[in-house]
């Protein structure tokens, strides 16, 4: 009998020993296996707490599209060209700037969903100032410069025509930010009628560039005159100013877009113009552009 | 007889005056008048551009200018014109006529350019009126021997 119960005692020693040194290497391991586990997770989620502190949100800034990256087709060729003047009239020698039709690959970016308006301008120049029904349509009698000094002020940049084009035609070789026919009720153009109605003769309201804000509509008002990104207003209503130059010897910037008192075939999206970054007047505005970021 | 040949002379001078103008310009192609002949005044008038000195007009003139003198020519600015205006910038012959003749029309038209003008007109006519004269005297001749 004790020889029995010091076996069990022994045993019991044993026992608890073991268990004792089973829960330290536990305890052991678990600290180390947390420790790895800290170790390893930790950065990663330092890292994506600073990303989305100091990064762009995976959503697109307020009023911006995202124009993924990718290829497109950027331009014209002759035969498209003579058949929008045999159209609309006019020299085809006049469109030949828009050649060659060619392939573009450029990095996502943001895009301005409107044009810059009177009161978004405001914001920028408190003394811009409007006719109060104005307030909601774009900005125009603005230069280059004022078009890029507001978009630095707003953290954006003006758009490349390249990134312009991109975001008024997308991605399948359309005309019109719509599709490949004009329809003059999904613009702002001179066969709108709205913004103009001009004929020779009734001009002194519409193209005098000191005063009168011409004939502009609300950005936005044209909802299925979009382009596949979602973008408004990038066939009629104002020419844009674009970042690149026409003709850096003569001192010329492209402006894209046609405006309210174009003819159609200056709203499709390969359509160009160049103009004197000082020129200001009732029919050129603008719009911002924005770097994507990962 | 001679009063008949007289306004025939007239007539053909006139013509040609009128073709003239709508066809061909006297300044240089790029130029600013030159170009301002091909369009239209953006003021409220349906004249040409280049007979237009109102503001709305001469500011188009001076956007002519700018872009000459930035080295566009003709072809160029003519396009510009019709890329932001459209058709209407741009002017038909019968366009330049109606221009023309309401310029002429609408009052205020300098005396001394029409009295320049006839003076010119009356001139010539008379130049043919004695061409055409000696081509039908010499021939009633001819026919005679």
């Amino acid at each position: 009998m004790q020889r029995h119960r010091e076996k069990y005692k022994y045993f019991k020693k044993i026992l608890i020993s073991l268990r004792l040194r089973a829960s330290a290497v536990y305890n052991f391991l678990d600290m180390k296996i947390l420790k790895f586990t800290i170790g390893l997770i930790l950065p990663f989620a330092i890292f994506n707490i600073q990303s989305a502190i100091s990064l762009e949100p995976p959503f697109p800034p307020d009023g911006m599209a995202l124009v993924p990256a990718g290829e497109f087709i950027m331009g014209s060729n002759r035969n498209e060209i003579e058949k929008a003047v045999k159209d609309a009239g006019g020299k085809k020698e006049w469109f030949f700037d828009e050649e060659p039709k060619r392939k573009v690959n450029i990095p996502s970016f943001y895009i301005d969903i409107y044009e810059v308006t009177n009161e978004d301008y405001k914001k920028f120049d408190p003394n811009h100032s409007f006719p109060s029904d104005r307030a909601k349509h774009p900005v125009v009698n603005i230069t280059w410069n004022k078009a890029n000094d507001y978009c630095k002020w707003a953290g954006k940049s003006l758009p490349t025509e390249e990134e312009w084009e991109k975001a008024a035609r997308g991605t399948d070789e359309r005309i019109y930010p719509w599709g490949n026919e004009f329809d003059k009720h999904l613009n702002n153009s001179y066969e709108s009628g709205l913004g103009g109605g001009t004929r020779v003769g009734q001009f002194a309201l519409e193209t005098s560039g000191a005063a009168g804000f011409g004939g502009t509509t609300e950005v936005g008002t044209y909802k299925d005159g979009k382009s596949p990104y979602g973008v408004y207003d990038m066939a009629g209503n104002v020419w844009e100013w674009t970042d690149n130059w026409y003709n850096k010897e003569r001192n010329l910037k492209v402006i894209k877009g046609g405006s309210w008192q174009s003819p159609s075939i200056s709203t499709r999206s390969a359509a160009r113009l160049g103009e004197n970054p000082n020129m200001e007047s009732n029919d050129y505005g603008f719009r911002c552009a924005k770097d994507y970021k990962n | 007889m001679k009063i008949k040949i007289f306004l025939l002379s007239l007539a053909i001078v006139s013509i040609f005056s009128l073709i003239k103008y709508v066809f061909y310009q006297s300044a240089g192609t790029d130029s600013v008048m030159g170009i301002s002949h091909n369009l239209a005044c953006p003021c409220e008038c349906p004249m040409v551009l280049e007979d237009c000195h109102m503001s709305c007009g001469m500011e188009w003139k001076d956007m002519i200018g700018q872009r000459l003198m930035a080295g566009g020519n003709r072809d160029d600015i003519e396009g510009y014109f019709f890329k932001r205006f459209g058709k209407e910038a741009m002017l038909t012959p019968l366009q330049r006529i109606s221009g023309k003749w309401y310029q002429i029309t609408r009052g205020g038209y300098p005396l001394s350019d029409i009295i320049l003008f006839s003076a010119i007109l009356l001139v010539w006519s008379g130049v043919l009126y004695f061409i055409i004269s000696g081509t039908i005297d010499f021939l009633k001749k001819r026919i005679k021997t």
